[in-house]
């Protein structure tokens, strides 16, 4: 029974071996159209939905993390989760979500804690500290996930969690990420005022009452349940990746942080249905180490990163071609006058 | 408005006032100019040494320019109150039993070197930093109470401004406070925005992307954000820093409306040469509290030497802060080399 948990846990289509989902559907076999769960709702169109919703709730919680300056906690936090979702399925001894999600969040917490904590005591820099944070609480969620995947019997795979493996989605995973990606919307939209502020200046914010550890909690939350879910299809290292990357795309087009989420949104909505649209249609190349396919999660990834290449050199404005363009215009146009002499220094 | 106004005056305040000199007297070096510090007189009352007539003078101003505000809390009140605050960062003090009475209707200057624990109790009195021992009372009740009441203008680096919002944004977050959770800013907050955008002369500006802004402009929005707040305390963590000198007038004079209308200003300020033509009041720190009071008697060649040490350029300029501020005719207002 706990074998079956655990290969579910880890995302993998485990071979012959019926595995509960978030809410025990069946899982046969691993191929990618060998089992359809009724009607339209294939495996592709399974898969390509979750992983669109997915990239969306990411997207849209993204440019709150990046913008207040937290990359780099996010993707501790990110990454604490999965030693904290081992811990959690160790305990509960099953694929609950309310208990991974749990276990997600407070390693995660831990995990920035201990940031701020080291930080703070000794004279390391936040930078060299975040970075050892990370890497320790990476190797504590590797070391616990090759305890869960040596447990008797099972031999499904480590790279589940670290490279997850979309084609294995099933339709209530599907409905799980689909509620994660309400629960983001609803939140989002509900204190969108409040987590600008917090993003924008924090000490003012804290000065006219509003608790900012909560709200910076809050977001941490949504950060980790979009981890927790995205974890099986993705992957720990690239559903940072998708935590960060959509926000960073998305600033280059817009000066309105309205604008910059909803950007987000569907940047990340769109490198992963993208993704996975790719990965299916692509023909799959000749060599026999990629027989199975190309991998969707990564395909995801360099999507999210295609769109990120593109508007750092297309946006208007902002985008480095544009900018090359503005400086030339300037240096060649006669008509031109350098800004009054009003701005100060 | 006449001096027999003056018994209005609330409870414990005038018993504070003498009873905190004394007090903090054995612990700090304290000069005998405490006890008027802690009292709020203004400069009339201090020659005639009626303090309680200046006390109903503040309450009646406050009274007057706080429409629609909590008129009764604010009367003959103290702007803020600090008790004993001792703030430590690592162990290491940088606030060190600081007792101090701030009145309320005044322009108040923070002064000291670096490191003397300016900001620290500006965000002390803002509760952004807790404190090892003491407490804070602002009008008289717990910050708790009164954080409505209270404007803040944080330094201009501590924020990114490259952040992807318009100047009008940033002045709209003056009105969150009062609009409390989930609800979004509306017209009448867009009004006050842009009324407080003109108050600071850059209403022009109102749909720039900060990043736009230069380094006044966006001290400016800073302080029109402030003024959205529509508070009674305003507490600013160096306002003039790094302005150019149009804006620096243009900051004062707004400073001084805002003292009319029986607002309080508390600010960090580092430019000693003008602190006597901006400021009424004046907080000398360098960790303890060296001095406080008004600034013709409390800005002296000696509370100078006692804040800033033996630090010689400091020295050279507190040497020329003393010759303006006796000669405060001389109009030396420029864009002073500060002493930062």
């Amino acid at each position: 029974m706990l074998l079956d948990l655990v290969s579910s846990a880890l995302g993998m289509p485990a071979a012959g071996a019926s595995a509960g989902g978030f809410a025990g559907s069946g899982a046969a076999d691993g191929g990618l159209s060998s089992w359809l769960t009724g009607g339209w709702l294939s495996t592709p169109v399974v898969v390509g939905l979750g992983t669109g919703l997915l990239g969306l709730a990411s997207g849209l919680v993204s440019p709150f993390a990046v913008l207040r300056g937290r990359s780099l906690v996010t993707d501790a936090v990110a990454h604490a989760a999965l030693p904290g979702i081992c811990i959690a399925f160790l305990l509960v001894g099953e694929r609950n979500f309310a208990a991974l999600l749990g276990g997600a969040l407070v390693i995660g917490l831990l995990a920035a804690g201990t940031i701020t904590l080291v930080h703070r005591f000794t004279r390391v820099k936040e930078d060299a500290a975040t970075a050892m944070v990370i890497a320790c609480y990476f190797g504590l969620g590797i070391v616990l996930s090759s305890i869960i995947q040596d447990l008797p019997g099972n031999k499904a795979g480590l790279d589940g969690f670290i490279f997850g493996k979309a084609a294995s989605m099933t339709r209530s995973d599907l409905m799980l990420i689909g509620g994660v990606a309400l629960a983001c919307i609803a939140v989002i939209s509900l204190l969108y005022k409040e987590f600008k502020l917090l993003a924008f200046d924090r000490a003012f914010a804290q000065s006219q009452g509003w608790p900012t550890t909560m709200l910076d909690l809050g977001v941490m939350a949504l950060v980790c349940a979009c981890t927790v879910v995205g974890l099986p299809a993705v992957g720990i290292v690239l559903m940072v990746a998708l935590l960060i990357t959509p926000a960073v795309a998305a600033r280059f087009w817009s000066d309105r942080l309205a604008t910059i989420v909803l950007l987000s949104g569907a940047f990340g909505a769109v490198a992963g249905a993208g993704g996975t649209t790719l990965s299916t249609i692509l023909p799959a190349p000749p060599a026999a180490a990629l027989s199975r396919g190309w991998p969707t999660g990564p395909m995801i990834i360099l999507t999210a990163s295609l769109l990120m290449l593109a508007s750092l050199l297309l946006a208007p404005r902002r985008g480095l071609i544009a900018r090359a363009l503005q400086r030339a215009r300037r240096f060649s146009d006669p008509e031109v006058t350098p800004p009054a002499p009003e701005v100060s220094p | 408005m006449s001096q027999q106004s003056a018994p209005i005056d609330p409870k414990p305040n005038p018993q504070r006032g003498q009873r905190a000199g004394p007090r903090a007297m054995p612990s700090q070096r304290s000069n005998d100019r405490h006890p008027q510090a802690t009292t709020g007189v203004d400069r009339d009352a201090a020659r005639t040494g009626d303090i309680a007539s200046a006390r109903g003078l503040d309450a009646a101003g406050a009274l007057e320019a706080t429409e629609g505000g909590p008129k009764g809390q604010l009367e003959g009140v103290p702007a803020v109150e600090v008790h004993d605050l001792t703030v430590a960062y690592d162990r290491k003090p940088v606030l060190w039993n600081v007792d101090v009475t701030l009145p309320a209707g005044r322009m108040i200057a923070i002064v000291g070197p670096n490191g003397a624990g300016k900001s620290t109790l500006l965000k002390s009195i803002l509760g952004l930093i807790p404190a090892a021992s003491g407490y804070v009372r602002i009008f008289d009740k717990p910050l708790r109470q009164t954080r409505d009441l209270v404007g803040y203008v944080p330094q201009r680096e501590s924020v990114d401004w490259d952040f992807p919002i318009d100047a009008l944004g940033v002045v709209l977050m003056g009105r969150y406070g009062k609009l409390g959770w989930f609800r979004r800013p509306g017209k009448a907050d867009r009004q006050i925005a842009m009324r407080s955008l003109e108050q600071v002369g850059i209403a022009d500006l109102a749909s720039r992307q900060i990043s736009q802004l230069s380094g006044g402009q966006q001290q400016r929005v800073f302080l029109a954000r402030a003024l959205a707040q529509d508070a009674a305390l305003y507490l600013m963590d160096e306002p003039f820093a790094g302005v150019d000198a149009a804006t620096e007038r243009t900051i004062v004079d707004v400073l001084h409306a805002m003292r009319e209308q029986g607002k309080t200003i508390v600010a960090v300020h580092h430019d000693l040469q003008s602190a006597p033509q901006y400021f009424d009041h004046v907080l000398m720190l360098n960790v303890r509290l060296v001095a406080a009071g008004p600034i013709e008697t409390t800005f002296t060649p000696e509370n100078l030497r006692r804040t800033y040490g033996g630090r010689l350029n400091l020295l050279e300029q507190a040497g020329e802060a003393m010759r303006l501020a006796t000669k405060p005719q001389v109009d030396r207002a420029g864009p002073g080399k500060g002493a930062r």
